[in-house]
């Protein structure tokens, strides 16, 4: 059993999963240190929107926004973004983590999200300052060393001047650095499946062609959807399942989870927002994964089409539309149909971290990519919490992280064996 | 092919198929319609669907599927193969299904006529002193009129 005093669990990956084991850790009493490559925290699960209709239809949206809201009051937390961990050496009972963090440019710790910075940047069209996903991200506000005018040649210093906190720090450089931990909690996550993977979606050929997690965040920022090509609302849309899972060609034989209940939810969403919208799914099976999951899916038939089958390949329509072509059975033939607008539902793909946590911590990837975690991992003071050991929805990754923050305090002797 | 009777089936089919060059991986199919939807043939003629094909097989639907026109109007432009998501090979299985159907004794007289022209000629369309006369005025080399050689592929009948 390790000294209670100096217990120090390192967590890998800010997301949803590794920000719920840390909120768990610190309720009971144990200091977590929660490292993030990018600049946000919250994960892919920050860009999902509320589908709710005339009520809730319990997408997981808001389980996102209070678990964000219960970080950034919670004073003991410990959170580094922008760093990313280098390596890891095993001594006696404990961890060596090297880390490397880029320049943090505004302090949280004064930083008050006045958004002052952003109103001023010169280069906020081209993402010099980027505003996070939601407002119960803290810092709010971003700045992207690569596209601000200062970091790349020394011109204007027009957000740290601004500043009434002094926040901003434009000169920062980057820093490596490391630290003795008691046990590992990785929680990098997923990545969206990236439809150019595939030929015959022609994804970067059709400006109307999204994916799902695109119509996440547009609804997410925006409200509504509008065709890229001319802005226009689009009166018929498709929307394709499966892209990217269950696929053995490209060695993705899982099923995401997520896909048909974020399709089936944005799409009784968008017919709540406009009645007279035409929505078709193709889908092979429909996977009802999920709480009241079924209900949904009836009343996501009346007002939707549903068509068993996938498309085979996608062509220019007329004014922009997408014409699909697929398998009609009414008429026993293929037949090509426009579209207005076609949305890709992308599913999980295994994280770019796993092959090097892997290596270096001598785990296991299963046959999918995900990480395998085996009983005596967990013995020595790792744990996979979420995404990271394979597809789940957001509640789903939080209960996983619970059972992570459950199994570290086991290992750390806090819990009885 | 409406009235098809799952008594009539016969299970040893599949076992055949799956143990041939283009039928190892056909049980893997799981009906996402990716084949039928990217078929050229499928669009204009709907007697041919490589998905219900595929189907019948498995179902052990020998007769029905060996003695089908339908096999033979696969195109063999491998559009279905190159998008199933499970890795049938689809074209070849459609090879491998007119190759039994010839064995099975099924071979349309379209086919039987190219064969017994293949094995007298050499070719689908023999060529004559007439052709060899005008490939003669445009510069290209003269074909031989007969092409014996062809005909050890064929064994006797
Ligand atoms: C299109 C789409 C729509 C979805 N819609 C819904 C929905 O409506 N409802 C629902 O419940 N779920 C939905 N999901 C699923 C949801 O996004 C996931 O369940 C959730 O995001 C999983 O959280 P996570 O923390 O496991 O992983 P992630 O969200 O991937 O978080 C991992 C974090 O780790 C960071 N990271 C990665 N590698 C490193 C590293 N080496 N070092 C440091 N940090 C690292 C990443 O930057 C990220 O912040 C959807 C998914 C997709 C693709």
């Amino acid at each position: 059993m390790v000294d209670k005093k100096t217990d120090f669990i390192l967590i890998v990956g800010g997301g949803i999963a590794g920000l719920t084991t840390s909120r768990e850790l610190n309720s009971t009493g144990i200091t977590a240190l929660v490292i993030e490559k990018s600049p946000f925290i919250g994960g892919h699960a920050v860009n999902i929107t509320c589908k709710a209709t005339d009520r809730c239809i319990k997408c997981n949206d808001c389980l996102v926004e209070g678990i964000l809201r219960d970080i950034s009051v919670n004073e003991g937390l410990c959170i580094r973004t922008r760093t990313t961990l280098t390596d890891v050496e095993k001594i006696g009972n404990r961890f060596c983590a090297s880390f490397s963090s880029d320049p943090q440019l505004i302090d949280p710790g004064k930083c008050t999200n006045c958004g002052l910075c952003y109103e001023k940047c010169p280069g906020v069209e081209r993402g010099a300052i980027i505003r996070a996903p939601s407002p119960n991200i803290h810092p709010s506000y971003a700045i992207d060393p690569f596209k601000c005018d200062h970091c790349r040649d020394k011109k204007n210093r027009i957000c740290q001047a601004v500043c009434p906190e002094h926040a901003i720090e434009l000169d920062g450089e980057k820093e490596s650095w490391s630290k003795e931990v008691d046990g590992i909690v990785l929680a990098t996550g997923y990545e969206p499946f990236d439809p150019e993977e595939i030929a015959r979606y022609k994804y970067s050929g059709f400006s109307n062609m999204i994916t799902g997690m695109d119509l996440e965040k547009t609804l997410r920022s925006e409200g509504s959807i509008v065709r890229t090509s001319d802005g226009v609302q689009p009166e018929k849309m498709a929307f394709v399942q499966c892209v990217g899972s269950r696929d053995s060609r490209l060695g993705h034989e899982f099923c995401s989870r997520v896909c048909c209940g974020y399709a089936l939810r944005m799409g009784l969403r968008l017919v709540y927002d406009n009645p007279e919208i035409d929505i078709t799914v193709f889908y092979m099976d429909i996977q009802n994964f999920g709480k009241d999951f079924d209900r949904y899916f009836q009343e996501a038939r009346d007002h939707m089409r549903f068509l068993r089958g996938l498309p085979g390949d996608f062509y220019q329509g007329d004014n922009d539309s997408i014409s699909v072509n697929y398998y009609n059975e009414d008429s026993g033939r293929t037949i090509s149909e426009d579209f207005d607008m076609v949305v890709l539902s992308v599913g999980l793909m295994p994280g770019s971290s796993n092959n090097f946590f892997a290596e270096t911590l001598g785990l296991n990837v299963n046959e999918d990519g995900f990480l395998e975690i085996k009983e005596k991992m967990r013995d020595k003071g790792i744990v996979v919490a979420g995404t990271t050991e394979g597809p789940m929805d957001v509640s789903e990754s939080i209960s996983h992280a619970k059972r992570a923050a459950f199994d570290m305090s086991k290992f750390l002797g806090m819990v009885s064996k | 092919m409406s009235d098809l009777n799952l008594k009539s089936a016969d299970a040893t089919f599949i076992h055949e198929l799956t143990e041939q060059p283009g039928g190892e991986k056909v049980r893997a199919c799981f009906t996402c319609k990716t084949c039928s939807a990217s078929c050229p043939i499928t669009a204009v003629n709907e007697t041919f669907n490589p998905l219900r094909i595929i189907r019948l097989a498995l179902y052990g639907f020998r007769d029905q599927v060996l003695g089908s026109d339908f096999i033979w109007l696969c195109s063999s432009c491998y559009s279905c193969q190159e998008r199933c998501p499970q890795g049938v090979c689809i074209a070849d299985f459609m090879t491998l299904l007119k190759n039994m159907a010839v064995k099975a004794g099924y071979a349309p007289t379209g086919i039987r006529a190219q064969k017994n022209l293949v094995t007298k000629d050499g070719r689908i369309y023999p060529l004559d002193d007439f052709d060899n006369k005008k490939r003669k005025k445009i510069g290209l080399p003269q074909l031989p009129t007969t092409c014996e050689v062809v005909k050890r592929l064929f064994p006797e009948e």
